[in-house]
């Protein structure tokens, strides 16, 4: 991998769309980050540029996490916890969660997971088994120690465009 | 009972009833593939396999004729399909289950850096 980085609180917030200045934007395209999760070590992740593409004015551009401010990250980690509808779409393959712009775990159908958040501004994401087609996709806050709860459905492609 | 007692509207009436069956399992087959393997690859593969497969035993075996060789290769060609789309729906979870033993490692690490991080400062 060209880009190896390595990053101890990756986060979104605060990274704009170049061309109109918007913030909402969507990640289209995980290529590679699986292989990057796999490479996570303890207290820090791998991560990897990503398409995003502006759902203001349609600009598709790659999209890098960056390290929290300090203000930023949470004094005590919040959790998530994670729970894939049941559902026959997708029954036999595994969906993937990106957290901050980086793969957190795989999540089988109907199962519920807990993934750690260390930032204010979490930035969710469901996709497929292939990495393109995105599912349930969210912007939100937590407060320290909070425990959100959040159900994910698979859709059958990215048309918000 | 022969073919030979049957009378020809018969035969026509038994082959388009066959070709229904035939066409109806196909069809099934293709949808369920469609919504089992909800990604890109595996779903071409799903797409693209029992269309051809279908298509080939519908003109070999239905109808009286039977061309053993166009039977023959249309199964080939539908097991080596139907193995490809085994093959990803397979490798899509041994990935995730890779990715799985990863995580459990770097949880694993943490509890025992936790640990003697306690004990140093007893
Ligand atoms: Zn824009």
């Amino acid at each position: 991998m060209a880009d190896e980085v390595m990053i101890k609180n990756p986060t979104y917030f605060g990274i704009v769309c170049p061309k109109c200045g918007s913030d909402d934007w969507r990640v289209v395209r995980t290529k590679g980050s699986l292989e990057a999760a796999a490479l996570n070590t303890v207290d820090e992740y791998m991560i990897t540029p990503l398409k995003a593409r502006c759902r203001a004015c349609h600009r598709a551009f790659k999209v890098v996490p960056v390290e929290a401010d300090e203000s930023e990250v949470l004094s005590q980690p919040a959790t998530l916890v994670a729970h894939r509808v049941s559902r026959i779409t997708g029954i036999v393959v595994p969906n993937y969660i990106l957290v901050n712009g980086v793969i957190s775990d795989s999540i089988a159908n109907g199962e519920e997971i807990q993934i750690e958040l260390r930032t204010k501004h979490v930035y969710i994401q469901m996709f497929d088994a292939s990495m393109t087609g995105s599912a349930t996709f969210e912007r939100f806050e937590v407060q320290p120690g909070e425990t959100v709860k959040r159900d994910m459905r698979i859709k059958a492609r990215w048309r918000s465009f | 009972m022969t073919s030979s007692d049957l009378t020809q509207s018969q035969l026509e009436t038994q082959a388009s009833i066959l070709r229904l069956v035939f066409l109806g399992v196909f069809i099934g087959l293709i949808i369920l593939q469609y919504y089992l393997g909800k990604n890109g690859k595996s779903r071409t593969a799903g797409l693209v396999g029992p269309v051809i497969y279908g298509f080939l035993r519908l003109i070999s075996n239905v109808g009286g004729v039977s061309s053993s060789a166009t039977y023959f290769l249309g199964s080939l060609f539908g097991s080596v399909i139907w193995g490809g789309f085994l093959y990803v729906i397979y490798n899509h979870n041994k990935k995730a289950y890779d990715l799985k033993q990863a995580r459990q490692k770097i949880q694993l690490a943490k509890q025992q850096e936790s640990t003697k991080q306690t004990e140093e400062n007893k």
